[in-house]
């Protein structure tokens, strides 16, 4: 980053203003680029995943290797569909609710950190910042049900933003833990606190911050929607939920950050719990440290996908249950121990 | 880490605070105690809040020559005003719980929530006390938003009655609007003065800078959203729906204790925030461009003509006090036309003597409401001969709020005369005594209802078998009205004593 | 730089507040405050508050609008006759002026008074989550705690005045 704003300051001449929108823009760009990558090789993925838990093959057939091709020919197929706005649906909020839940993902994306030093928003706040903008997401999904006037789409929409509101309680208070180890809501400065083999990673760190990992991990599932916390979505019953009456372009969005979020829960799973950059064991140093970010994230994502084609879906009570009842509590227990644990073993200052 | 130099609240500062800690912690003990009997038993949270606010009132006896303390980082000042206002507080508190416990709308066989309305009590209690001791903008916003939770709460409380949850949104929808319209007032205040406590921002006022105009409309909007709070002319449109629709020892509290406690917080802002000192004429005396008593002396003989007036043609016995109270808002404010010190002495004798011939008479009404399930004046007929002890005290509640000596509504009156008379302002004194003379119409045709009209043939005359507690209490109310007329001097002496802690402590 | 973006978030802020009074759908309405809020955390970057900034986008943009909306969504009472009717375009500017001129009187003078109070500078870490940490749970520990016993009383408020005794049909 630091390289890429000397270039442009003085390779290309421009004023410092300039390079920041420059730099802003080539890295907005790239991100984008990434979700896209990220909603195709996912989908793919999705399907092997799927198959292989069911004991089948999934696609085999489009492209030739392991029907890889199969996902691209899904994204032509929705880009090319008809563009249809119902017509008692409420026109403007219709077309702007996909855009603000893909504004949502991104401006999450930003902050999280590649490399070191490669992260496109840098903020001492980043942490905070990631959970603030996910948030929109929520109001762009209300807007999406409430907008199509389906009563299908509404009720998605309703069970969505509930679960969402729910979750994002346990999901934040779980970081919590983390925030206090290190000191810092700068997502660099918790990857670096990290630093030095698999039992430097704060999973590892105390038992607080094993089970807080955990709570992550599922509030992450149902923050993203997926299995067994689908309700918004549950075809059997709402069709599809809050985007029912999507099609083309604008469904193309919600899909695209259906997997960026995705990939942006698994990632801040990573960066938080399992060490972001850094490699497990000192032999593995050799790898790029953004390949080494990826590949965990990735690794995240699958388990994400296990889970969501092997537990059945849980009742709408069964989930606020969980949520008010169970894990906050339980995340709650883990601050407090996990800072009197860093009291105890003098980590605190 | 190095940043602001940071004002840690010092612990041993409780022991001044101590009232309003024990109320805050019988809040919660009592929220516990309905939780162990799963709101079956209620008693178990009544006794707790009557323990605490026993409790916390002999706390308040005991701090009532406190000094002036600013305590816990400098957010609140206990001084001889806090301290008058919050023994009253806990007083009406305490009132209110007994009542309540007696009063079927509460307590009744299908009513919820017993419990619960014990401790909001409580709580409420609490917050008008830090309403009184407020002297930061975040503090004075902060215990009127906690009041005026509490009051939405309570307003609602007979959930199932279409009036009571009526009341309770039309006080919400007010409440957010003025609380709004306040608020901006506050931050304008706070733009243009960098301070929120009440004497950092009479410094900045003084030091010049501040633009007149923007002082103008931020004053305009602070004295809207408080005026909102004691319900004055013309922000009094909540107040006789609320007070018709919400159980009536409800009515009774709010009556008298967001009023009060409003008054008080007017009395310390204005007072240590605008005035221009302690012995020049004008409400606002820092903000020039408007004859200040002359705003304040309009909007007060408007207040107490539309009350009275209004009043005259009310047939509901707990509407007709709902305008009377608005009314004696009227008279209130006379006090506070000079911000003399006579003015508020008079002020705080007043509110006193209010509380006790108010809640009196609100607590009647809760006693026949009773048995009769009605608050009209055609049921009241014959009341006289039916409950002869409660009725022979309702008359002398009644008397008193018309202000007919000997009883102690009229000392207060003659106290609050006086304070508009010594500056010249006859005009208002003669509008005031004029308005006596009208609400001794509507309150004393509860008392030719009650002992004077035949009642109809065939109508029920048995008597009428008040709860023992209620005797005790309207006796406890009753008695001091008539002996405040005989023998204030001990009492205005008292609130002198608060004006003056309050005046040349700051 | 910093002037410009301080009138073009409060433009934006006026903007959505008019438009959420003025909007006679209700969804409408709450997007619309949703945008005001978005703004407001803008002018609190601003004045060197992000953590202040990002609170109002995850507390009020997020959390309590969504709540807002939720309600709406779910409630979807009777449309009123008022509500359908638009108001007149003629009118519009007879509403949006007088407060609009209040405003902008109120802030170009204040502006031309300067603000002598707040051009200290500021002192290292202002606006961090440490400092506000700090003020919170020291100088204004009683308020914080005031806050707190307020909105446990509106919950339980809200649940003594709202519970439904219902059996659910799996219970």
């Amino acid at each position: 980053m630091e390289a890429m704003y000397a270039f442009f300051m003085d390779k290309a001449g421009m004023g410092q203003a300039g390079a920041h929108v420059t730099v802003a823009a080539i890295m907005a760009t790239l991100m984008f680029i990434v979700m896209a990558l990220c909603a195709l090789v996912f989908t793919w993925m999705e399907r092997k995943v799927a198959a292989f838990l069911q004991s089948r093959w999934g696609p085999m057939r489009t492209g030739r290797w392991q029907g890889w091709a199969q996902a691209v020919a899904d994204m032509l197929k929705i880009l090319g569909k008809e563009d249809i706005i119902p017509a008692e649906a409420d026109k403007a909020l219709f077309i702007f609710a996909p855009l603000l839940v893909l504004l949502g993902s991104l401006l999450a994306w930003a902050a999280i950190p590649w490399a070191p030093g490669f992260v496109a928003a840098d903020l001492d706040l980043g942490l905070f910042y990631i959970f603030a903008v996910s948030s929109m997401v929520i109001i762009g999904i209300l807007m999406a049900g409430w907008a199509s006037n389906n009563k299908w789409a509404l009720y998605g929409a309703a069970r969505g933003a509930a679960q969402m509101v729910s979750y994002e309680i346990p999901l934040a208070l779980a970081a919590i833990p983390v925030v206090m180890y290190t000191g810092s809501l700068n997502t660099q400065d918790i990857v670096i606190a990290q630093q030095g083999g698999i039992w430097n990673w704060f999973i590892f760190r105390n038992p607080f911050l094993f089970v807080s990992f955990f709570l992550y991990f599922v509030a992450s599932i149902a923050e993203t929607n997926r299995g067994p916390f689908d309700m918004p979505e549950t075809e059997s019953e709402l069709v599809a939920g809050y985007h029912t009456e999507y099609t083309g372009m604008r469904f193309a969005f919600f899909f695209l950050s259906e997997y960026a979020n995705l990939f942006l829960v698994s990632m801040i799973a990573v960066l938080l719990f399992l060490g972001g950059w850094w490699a497990p064991i000192p032999g593995l140093d050799f790898l790029p440290a953004a390949l080494t970010f990826v590949i965990k994230g990735v690794l995240m994502v699958f388990l994400n996908m296990w889970v969501r084609w092997t537990l059945p879906r849980v009742r709408v009570d069964q989930l606020m249950h969980l949520c008010w009842k169970v894990m906050i509590p339980a995340a709650l227990i883990c601050t407090v121990g996990a800072g009197l644990w860093m009291m105890a073993s003098g980590a605190a200052g | 880490m190095e940043l602001l130099n940071i004002n840690i609240p010092d612990w041993a500062d409780l022991a001044w605070w101590l009232p309003e800690a024990i109320l805050c912690g019988t809040f919660l003990v009592a929220l516990l105690a309905d939780l162990v009997v799963r709101g079956r038993r209620p008693w178990l949270p009544f006794a707790v809040s009557v323990a605490g606010l026993v409790t916390a009132g002999a706390y308040a006896v005991a701090a009532l020559d406190p000094g002036t303390r600013t305590i816990l980082g400098d957010l609140v000042v206990v001084d001889g005003l806090a301290a008058y206002f919050r023994l009253l507080f806990i007083f009406v508190g305490l009132v209110t719980v007994l009542f309540a416990w007696t009063a079927e709308e509460i307590m009744g066989r299908t009513r919820e929530n017993k419990g619960e309305f014990f401790a909001l009590t409580v709580l409420m209690t609490a917050a008008m006390c830090v309403m009184a001791e407020a002297k930061d903008l975040l503090m004075l916003y902060l215990s009127m938003e906690a009041v005026g939770i509490v009051s939405y709460v309570m307003a609602g409380y007979m959930r199932t009655s279409l009036r009571s949850t009526e009341a309770s949104l039309k006080y919400v929808i007010f409440g957010a609007v003025s609380s709004a319209i306040m608020l901006y007032g506050l931050s304008l205040l706070y733009g243009m003065t960098g301070s929120m406590q009440f004497d950092g921002i009479r410094a900045g006022l003084m030091g010049g800078q501040v633009d007149d105009f923007g002082l103008l409309v931020a004053v305009i909007l602070v004295i809207a959203g408080m005026s909102y709070k004691i319900a004055a002319v013309p922000f009094h449109y909540w107040a006789p729906d609320v007070y018709e629709g919400a159980p009536t020892p409800v009515s009774a509290l709010f009556s008298v204790g967001p009023k009060a406690a409003g008054f008080a917080l007017m009395i310390r802002f204005f007072y240590t925030t605008l005035a221009a000192g302690p012995d020049a004429a004008g409400s606002a005396g820092l903000v020039q461009q408007i004859n200040w008593p002359l705003l304040i002396a309009v909007m007060s003989a408007v207040t107490m003509t539309y009350g009275n007036l209004v009043a005259l043609r009310q047939l509901n016995v707990k509407r007709m006090l709902a305008y009377s109270s608005i009314a004696h808002v009227g008279y209130l404010l006379m006090g506070f036309v000079l911000l003399t010190e006579t003015g508020l002495q008079a002020i705080l004798f007043y509110l006193l003597v209010y509380a006790l011939m108010n809640l009196g008479a609100f607590l009647f009404v809760v006693a026949i409401n009773n048995h009769l399930r009605s608050e009209h004046l055609d049921d009241y007929v014959g009341l006289g001969f039916r409950a002869p002890w409660a009725g022979v005290m309702m008359v002398v509640f009644l008397a008193s709020l018309t202000g007919v000596p000997p009883f102690a509504g009229f000392v207060g009156k003659w106290y609050l005369f006086i304070a508009v008379m010594d500056k010249q302002w006859f005009w208002l004194a003669i509008i005031a005594a004029l308005n006596s003379v009208v609400s001794l119409y509507y309150y004393f045709r509860v008392v030719k209802a009650m002992f004077l009209t035949r009642p109809a043939e065939g109508a029920n005359l048995s008597p009428l078998k008040l709860h023992w507690l209620q005797y005790v209490l309207l006796a406890v109310l009753a008695i001091p009205t008539l002996g405040l007329g005989l023998f204030f001097g001990q009492f205005t002496g008292l609130a002198d004593r608060a004006i003056l802690m309050m005046t040349t402590g700051f | 730089m910093e002037t410009f973006l301080f009138w073009f978030c409060g433009a934006a802020m006026v903007l959505g507040g008019l438009m959420t009074v003025v909007q006679r759908s209700a969804v409408v309405s709450a997007v619309w405050l949703i945008f005001a809020f978005v703004a407001a955390a803008g002018i609190f970057a601003l004045l060197h508050a992000p953590f202040v900034a990002i609170l109002q986008v995850l507390v009020y943009a997020g959390a309590i609008m969504v709540l807002f909306l939720f309600v709406i969504m779910m409630l979807q009472g009777p449309v009123l006759e008022g509500e359908r009717r638009r108001m007149k375009p003629a009118l519009w500017p007879a509403v949006a002026i007088p407060p609009l001129a209040v405003l902008v009187l109120v802030g170009t003078r204040i502006a031309d008074h300067g603000t002598a109070a707040f051009t200290t500078p500021l002192p290292a870490g202002f606006g961090s989550p440490t400092h506000v940490a700090e003020l919170l749970l020291g100088r204004y520990l009683l308020a914080f705690e005031l806050i707190s016993i307020a909105l446990l009383v509106a919950i339980i408020g809200a649940l003594a005045i709202g519970k439904e005794e219902r059996k659910l049909p799996w219970k």
